[in-house]
């Protein structure tokens, strides 16, 4: 899964290094082609992402999933409408909300049962709202997580920085302590994390999507004995 | 309660030794087919085969819609993201010129 992960990755990550430099040393003009190039490696990521799910899916399913190729357009269809929500939408949050779970999902339910693009996107959002407090602790656990790593790297550098190298092992950390507090040191670390978040996102989300079907078509034990055991009593 | 014994819907003299799934009339063991783990009899094939035939038409038809959408669609999608972009990458620029020790003694 890794490789897969690593050359959807490759063109993105070279594309937003450039795009750090250019802000980091307030190179405006430089702004518009990066931009451009990054466009074309979020194409590039897309069309490698989707298999990534599908070698989680069949991992998960213990035989081979439909063919991705036949799907791919579907699914690159059903990405760029998810990502206008979470990019145009996000100000109002819900749009954002529902967008971020279709374009995970996209991949795995069409790979599942190879329906119609509509009917599965109807399908898809339908779970999205009947689960919608669920994937919200879901957003929040990631959010939290992300901040957390966050402020976890930054306290990790600060000790380094004023204890354990000029302290306990004598190095002058002068120059380091300077390029750790720049804003391109600090960009390069936000964007290092977004990457270890996707690519777990990238493999939990087909686990939530099996999760989410399972609990809407009923195949769910543990739900079921909980539904059986509350009419009971 | 004396059990019925069921005859093959083709063959009146033979006991059936199962139901179509589709169709539901009772089959001998001639006029069964087992395909994908179930019992089919002739008929009941047939209009499976029908319904997987327009299911497929409706799939390569919403596979056509995809394709030309996404060939419609994805200059004005791939604009609005690098538009996106280049937008937040400006802004971030901006928010890293701010004199942030001013913003605080202006609150």
């Amino acid at each position: 899964m890794l490789p897969l992960y690593l050359a959807a990755m490759a063109p993105y990550s070279a594309a937003m290094l450039f795009v750090i430099d250019a802000i980091s040393t307030q190179h405006r003009s430089a702004l518009p082609f990066w931009s451009a190039l990054l466009t074309l490696a979020t194409l590039w990521r897309w069309l490698w992402l989707p298999a990534v799910q599908r070698r989680v899916q069949e991992d998960v399913r213990g035989e081979p999933t439909l063919p991705l190729g036949k799907h791919l357009a579907k699914i690159l269809l059903i990405k760029a409408g998810a990502s206008f929500a979470i990019l145009w939408g996000g100000l109002i949050v819900i749009p954002a909300f529902y967008g971020f779970f279709l374009s995970a999902f996209a991949a795995p339910a069409l790979l599942e049962s190879g329906g119609g693009m509509f009917r599965e996107v109807k399908r898809a959002l339908l779970w999205i709202h009947h689960s919608a407090r669920r994937f919200a602790g879901v957003s929040l656990a990631l959010t939290v997580a992300f901040m957390a790593a966050g402020l976890g790297a930054f306290l990790l550098q600060l000790v380094m920085i004023s204890t354990l190298l000029p302290s306990l092992l004598g190095l002058e950390a002068a120059d380091l302590s300077l390029t750790l507090r720049s804003w391109s040191w600090f960009l390069c670390l936000a964007y290092l994390l977004f990457v270890l978040f996707d690519y777990y996102w990238t493999v939990a989300s087909v686990m939530v999507f099996y999760d989410a079907q399972s609990r809407q078509l009923g195949s769910d034990l543990r739900l079921r004995l909980g539904t059986i055991q509350g009419r009971e009593a | 309660m004396a059990i019925k014994k069921k005859m093959c819907v083709n063959h009146p003299d033979r006991p059936a030794i199962g139901e179509c799934v589709i169709t539901a009339r009772p089959i001998c063991s001639e006029c069964t087919t087992r395909y994908e783990g179930v019992n089919y009899s002739k008929e009941g094939l047939e209009i499976l085969r029908r319904r997987r035939a327009a299911e497929a038409r409706r799939s390569s038809g919403g596979e056509r819609l995809a394709a030309a959408l996404l060939a419609l669609g994805s200059p004005l999608f791939l604009f609005l993201l690098y538009l996106f972009y280049l937008l937040s990458f400006e802004a971030v620029i901006d928010l890293l010129q701010l004199e942030w020790r001013d913003v605080f003694q202006g609150l």
